[in-house]
């Protein structure tokens, strides 16, 4: 198989990597391995798709790749016509909170909405219109006014916690266009990204009684799933990134509070009382395994997530909410390095660059100057081999031999970021 | 091997006066004279079990006492024992677990036949009775780091033998990592790394070395096929097998598709409004926002919608989309022609 690279694709990876970001298109064209986690995720996608629910905690150290596994599989989601939203966790964007940081979590998330016309984000508007363009072709077929068949369309809404006014907020939309009221409409797109902080602001700008606050971040989620399913989609896909963040939080009601939405999370798509919703959230072993800090100092999710059957006797069960993603190996890497040649030569093999001996002597120099982290935690080697390819294509006269060996070589400390625990803050305003 | 009671073992004796137990560290020698193993080691210092309690007997191929104070053997049966707690920790020993433990002693080679069998008998007799983490606390302080570590990965290996991790082993581990002096941080590590599939393998590095990293050629061969079926699984996804032609020039294009290309023949599946807002679009390699709602809406039309509505007919078509970019939104004029 020979896959054909887009332009814009080899540049997006290219210059990702060189800076050392994960791409966030042309995954595809560099994925090495994980044949049985990938079907497993597609499987998951295709569930969404058929308007089932899933859950799946992708597990991996630093530096194995997986930040680069959720971007792919939300790729794949966008192709097969989901609907996405990503978001990195920080101290300031959580699953459940008091302060606003839930609130903050979901504007981001509402922010990062994708579709694979949009996949850079921002594709909230674009759903949005082309729910009520639907209804207004309805209605230029039917006589019936836009207005009475978006009200009918968001009925199937007002069953779910917000969903009278989720409707209300449409039909807002709808009519801020009519009326060229760019306020209206404004205003109508700054509710459904939970941007409203009181419900006197909202009631007063577009007559409706509830926001979007911290605790109901998950309904709103499922709430869009439905939406986004009546606007034409396939469904809705959740990728959380960095869930470590919970790990580091030091207040044990905060992280008891964060892990028991996501056993809601969790449990609603066990027992498939969501529709057309999939999440999917990256984290390290930590995150699940410490029986004080980590999921498994939950009750509850221990029993859930130790029945996941990672490997007995040499085979493989993915079918458990965990999703083990092991460190690369050199085999991984040395791939891995001949797929980026190929991506930077466009996919011509006479246009390579580097000869196929340059690989394992590039991997040699990273070696003996990095020890084994040069393909345990990449992300400074695989810049250094960009680099490398970059200079030759710049100076063809140059030969490989003499630049391998002057390359520098920066450790990759990132992973240390995660070990840090945040400081417990709870009392530092006390006051008697 | 035989597991029994001590009271039915010197009933076959022919014990059956009181105190019998007094005679235990008689028959002991006896027995091991006889080729007859007897755990617990009470000959090594182990206590002496009640007639009540359950003992193990097992073959011995020489008459000869095996010495059992080496450094060797200490932690080797240290070992057992924090395997036999690992293995009850969620419990109940399982057959995989006893596997593990039994491979595990197979391949210390460097301790006597007897050594070993008495290693399995140990395990045993322990799963049976239970036995806890604070009763071996004492016999870590001999450990070297080394030695500590290696103890450490082999039962967090041991804790993923069944094929899942329960919290009350974990919670056991990092019990055992602290009183290892180890970092519990390091046990999740080992945890996620003893889950790896039979078939991963263990990389073989030497960063200083002049010969670099190892690379196993099966495995690249292997990891070569996997990766070529994960090409195959994607490209089902992303449609990676279209081949596109030599494009005629821009200028021509947006005359020819402006004028002469009927909007549905372009672009299937679309409202007359819709099809009138693409030629329009079409006119322009680049547009400012401001100008394309204009133009959205003079025909009424809703421009993220309208946008998202072509790039999805057009993604649908060709695989690329129409417009690209928010603020200017440029054109791809010539995608369309390529699909003819």
């Amino acid at each position: 198989m020979t896959p054909v690279i887009r332009p814009r694709e080899r540049d997006a990876i290219l210059q990702s990597l060189r800076a050392g970001v994960v791409p966030r298109v042309g995954q595809h064209l560099i994925q090495v391995g994980r044949a049985h986690e990938l079907r497993a995720l597609i499987e998951d996608i295709d569930r969404v798709a058929d308007g089932g629910a899933t859950f799946r905690l992708i597990i991996g150290e630093y530096g194995a790749g997986k930040t680069f596994f959720l971007n792919l599989v939300r790729s794949i989601a966008l192709e097969k016509k989901l609907v996405t939203m990503h978001v990195d966790l920080n101290p300031d964007r959580r699953l459940h909170a008091s302060g606003g940081q839930a609130r903050s979590l979901y504007a981001e998330l509402t922010r990062n909405m994708a579709t694979r016309t949009k996949p850079e984000g921002g594709a909230l508007a674009g759903i949005l219109e082309k729910f009520i363009a639907q209804a207004k072709t309805e209605s230029e077929q039917t006589g019936v006014s836009t207005d009475q068949i978006v009200r009918q369309n968001t009925q199937r809404l007002a069953e779910m916690v917000n969903g009278y006014d989720f409707g209300d907020v449409v039909l807002a939309y709808w009519r801020g266009f009519e009326e060229d009221n760019e306020q209206l409409r404004l205003d109508a797109v700054r509710w459904m990204r939970g941007e409203f902080s009181t419900k006197t602001d909202a009631r007063a700008a577009l007559g409706v009684r509830t926001i979007v606050d911290d605790a109901s971040v998950y309904d709103q989620l499922k709430l869009l799933a439905r939406f986004v399913r009546l606007a034409g989609y396939s469904g809705l896909f959740v990728c959380l990134d960095e869930m470590v963040n919970l790990y580091k939080l030091a207040n044990t009601q905060a992280r008891m509070s964060n892990y028991e939405q996501i056993l809601r999370i969790l449990n609603d798509s066990l027992q498939g009382s969501t529709e057309g919703l999939g999440f999917i959230l990256g984290g390290t072993p930590e995150f699940l395994f410490d029986t004080r800090r980590g999921l498994y100092s939950y009750p509850a999710l221990q029993s859930r997530l130790g029945q996941n059957t990672f490997a007995r006797e040499g085979l493989a069960d993915y079918s458990g909410p965990v999703i083990r993603l092991s460190a690369l190996t050199p085999e991984d890497f040395q791939i891995l390095l001949e797929k980026l040649r190929y991506v930077y030569a466009q996919g011509d093999p006479a246009k390579y660059l580097l000869p196929d001996d340059a690989i394992p002597a590039f991997m040699h120099h990273c070696s003996q100057r990095l020890g084994d982290s040069y393909f345990r935690t990449p992300r400074t080697t695989i810049t250094s081999f960009i680099d490398l390819l970059t200079i030759l294509d710049q100076n063809p006269q140059v030969q490989w031999t003499s630049l391998i060996d002057e390359l520098a070589l920066q450790p990759d400390t990132g992973g240390e970021a995660d070990k840090a625990i945040e400081p417990d803050d709870e009392f530092t305003t006390f006051k008697l | 091997m035989k597991l029994l009671k001590l009271e039915s073992l010197l009933r076959e004796l022919g014990c059956t006066a009181e105190p019998e137990t007094a005679r235990v560290p008689e028959i002991v020698p006896n027995l091991s004279r006889a080729l007859v193993g007897f755990e617990p080691d009470i000959l090594a210092g182990a206590r002496r079990p009640k007639p009540s309690e359950t003992i193990a007997l097992f073959p011995l191929t020489s008459d000869t006492p095996v010495e059992r104070t080496t450094a060797e053997y200490r932690k080797a049966s240290l070992m057992v024992s924090l395997s036999a707690c690992i293995a009850l920790a969620d419990g109940r020993a399982t057959e995989d677990e006893a596997a593990t433990v039994e491979t595990m002693i197979a391949s210390w080679q460097h301790l006597h036949l007897d050594q070993r069998t008495r290693l399995r008998a140990q395990y045993r007799l322990q799963v049976l009775q239970g036995i806890t983490l604070s009763s071996l606390k004492s016999r870590f302080a001999g450990l070297p780091p080394e030695g500590r570590l290696q103890l450490a990965t082999s039962l967090s290996r041991l804790a993923t033998a069944n094929g899942r991790i329960g919290a009350t082993e974990v919670k056991l581990l990092e019990q055992l990592y602290r009183a290892l002096e180890l970092d519990p941080k390091l046990l999740y590590s080992h945890l996620h790394g003893g889950i790896q599939n039979a078939n991963d393998p263990v990389p073989q590095m030497h960063p200083d070395s002049s010969t670099g990293p190892v690379i196993d050629t099966a495995r690249l061969a292997a990891l070569r096929q996997e990766t070529d079926q994960v090409s195959a699984l994607l490209a089902g996804v992303f449609t990676e097998e279209e081949t596109p032609s030599p494009s005629p020039s821009p200028a021509v294009l947006q005359s020819e598709v402006a004028e002469s290309a009927p909007c549905d023949q372009l672009l299937p599946g679309l409202d007359p409004r819709h099809c009138q807002f693409l030629t329009e679009l079409l006119s322009k390699p680049m547009w400012s926002r401001a100008e394309l709602e204009m133009a959205a809406a003079k025909m009424q039309i809703m421009l993220d919608g309208a946008l998202e509505r072509l790039n999805d007919a057009a993604y649908d078509l060709v695989g690329e989309p129409i417009v690209e970019g928010n603020d200017p939104v440029y054109v791809q004029q010539n995608i369309l022609e390529n699909a003819e």
